[in-house]
């Protein structure tokens, strides 16, 4: 008997948290480019998650190949200080 | 073969002084070996059972030696306070022993059947013999009935055993008595097997002792059946009716006709009219007839709402099971997500999906400046933003070459048709590696603040100006300074987070 109320409680408490979940998941699920879900569709939360990291991952790569790309623009192009500063200062 | 009269009669009168006789060591399996049939002795046991309750218990024990197979049933002899059962017990088996399978009168039998059934019948001669205590009563009812030594009596014994036993009203009566019923069964269905799961364990133990005497058992099943329906003429009217009821049960065991008529009756008895006492009818049910009585009945509905119960706590483990492989997986995107993060040392899932958000949108971001920054200082077009490309849209070819020489970016933009781009560049464009800042003007007020940034390099870029600006250029050229400290800002804000 105890033991069922505990639960319930402990299942009351946890409602409160799923929904928040639920609610940052859709808010990450905005985020993610519509390729990657069907934003109409009811998506499951772990299924958001994994294509969040996907995408971080994807945008991680992004970062890298483009830093890359600006370092290079940076060492062989003849911009201005200004250029450079910007695009140092995007490398960074 | 001696009289069946004389033996009985003999045996009624001896009673009294059997049972005040010393108790002679009691080994039911030496009796049974000496030269009664075993069958006869088991159905001496099951009458036995017919007796008063104390009786009962009593009987119980040798029973037990029978079903146990010895020793067990022998050490808990003593246990019992009815003590001068044992020494009669003993008794008729040596009577059995003498004058064995003489048929009794049916009308003996009758008697004999409904008076154990209670019916106020006119009671035999070893009624009146049966005055003293009331064991003594019943331990002489029994002795002719034991003595008898026909099968056909102690089939009747059969009958009349399970009849009585409801009446013993003790649950270890009922259960002792459950046994008789199982072990003539055994006996008379010549070893089978049955996969009742609940006694099987026992039944098992006492195949293992009848094995020896099967045969006789099996010679001494004819008789009953002829004698079955005279059992319950002699009774009252409630047995006629169960009769009829067990039968069909116990024939789907396609047991050899004899014996089904042996256990039939036993179970008819059982029935026998006392329904006080269902739950050791239901025992000895269980174990003798079939497993499959027990559907409808007690047994069978407490195992019904069992197996729903079992069905419901399934459907809820399956249930807790989903849910909890579900949220594994989200905790373990979450983990996944966590490590992707830097310096994300949240515990709790929220916090740690908010962390997971903004990180995600800084990374959208810086990618995007990058991108930006790269498609504006390189060739590749296809870098820019989609945001960009719209603010750029018209400046395309200016944007997208800035390294290029203007006359190329003129051809491509007169190609296009851009009539409403300023070129005053166009003569002058051709000293500028990068597009005059007039080209930014007009989009740059319209631009977000992130592009600005870019303007501002392009501002930076082309500090000299072209000269000759147009208007627009001019009124955008005021505005262009702090757009590009605000974009900036915005390039810096951007990577600091």
């Amino acid at each position: 008997m105890s033991n069922r109320r505990s639960r319930s409680r402990q299942s009351g408490s946890s409602r409160i948290t799923e929904e928040q979940i639920s609610d940052l998941v859709s808010k990450l699920q905005d985020l993610l480019p519509e390729a990657r879900l069907q934003s109409n569709a009811r998506v499951p939360s772990a299924r958001v998650l994994q294509e969040t990291c996907n995408y971080i991952r994807n945008l991680h790569q992004e970062v890298d190949d483009l830093s890359e790309r600006l370092s290079e623009l940076l060492a062989t192009s003849d911009m201005s200080s200004a250029q450079a500063a910007v695009i140092r200062s995007l490398l960074m | 073969m001696t009289g069946p009269g004389e033996e009985l009669a003999e045996l009624l009168w001896d009673r009294g002084p059997a049972l005040r006789r010393a108790p002679p060591p009691f080994q039911p399996f030496t009796c049974s070996a000496a030269g009664s049939s075993r069958s006869q002795e088991l159905k001496r046991h099951a009458s036995d059972t017919t007796k008063a309750s104390a009786f009962v218990t009593a009987v119980s024990v040798p029973l037990g030696t029978h079903d146990a197979g010895s020793g067990l049933g022998l050490a808990g002899l003593p246990v019992h306070d009815d003590d001068d059962a044992v020494p009669w017990l003993h008794c008729p088996v040596a009577d059995d022993g003498d004058g064995d399978t003489a048929p009794l009168p049916p009308e003996f039998c009758a008697g004999l059947l409904s008076e154990y059934s209670e019916v106020a019948a006119p009671a035999p001669a070893f009624h009146a013999a049966a005055t003293p205590p009331a064991e003594a009563a019943a331990n002489k009812l029994a002795p002719p009935s034991a003595a008898g030594g026909g099968e056909g009596v102690l089939n009747f014994t059969f009958f009349s055993r399970p009849l009585q036993r409801p009446q013993a009203a003790a649950a270890p009566a009922a259960a002792a008595a459950s046994n008789p019923v199982e072990s003539t069964v055994v006996q008379a269905a010549a070893n089978r097997l049955r996969s009742t799961p609940l006694f099987s364990e026992q039944r098992m133990a006492w195949l293992q002792p009848p094995k020896a005497p099967r045969t006789t058992a099996a010679a001494a099943a004819p008789p009953p059946p002829p004698l079955a329906p005279l059992l319950p003429d002699s009774r009252h009217g409630e047995t006629v009716g169960t009769v009829a009821q067990p039968q069909p049960r116990s024939q789907p065991e396609a047991r050899p006709p004899d014996a089904a008529a042996v256990t039939t009756s036993s179970v008819c008895s059982g029935n026998g009219g006392r329904s006080q006492l269902k739950r050791s009818r239901h025992l000895a049910a269980d174990c003798s007839v079939s497993p499959d009585e027990d559907l409808d009945d007690e047994p069978g509905a407490t195992r019904r709402s069992a197996a729903r119960s079992a069905k419901r706590c399934r459907t809820a483990e399956v249930h807790n099971l989903s849910e909890r492989r579900r949220r594994d997986r989200i905790n373990e995107k979450m983990r996944a997500l966590q490590e992707l993060i830097p310096n994300c040392n949240k515990v709790d899932k929220s916090s740690m999906l908010e962390e997971a958000i903004e990180y995600l949108k800084t990374l959208q971001l810086q990618v995007q400046m990058m991108s930006m920054g790269t498609g504006l200082c390189m060739p590749p077009a296809a870098m820019l933003l989609p945001a960009m490309q719209q603010q750029l849209l018209h400046h395309h070819p200016m944007a997208h070459f800035p390294h290029l020489g203007m006359g190329l970016g003129f051809g491509m933009g007169a190609a296009a048709g851009f009539d409403m781009l300023p070129f005053p560049c166009v003569a002058a464009g051709a000293h500028f590696p990068c597009p005059p800042g007039a080209m930014f003007g007009v989009p740059g007020q319209a631009m977000p603040s992130l592009p600005a940034a870019f303007a501002h390099m392009y501002g930076a870029g082309s500090g000299a100006g072209p000269a000759g600006q147009t208007e627009a250029a001019d009124a955008a050229a005021p505005a262009r300074p702090g757009e590009a400290e605000q974009g900036d800002q915005q390039v810096q804000h951007a990577k600091q987070t």
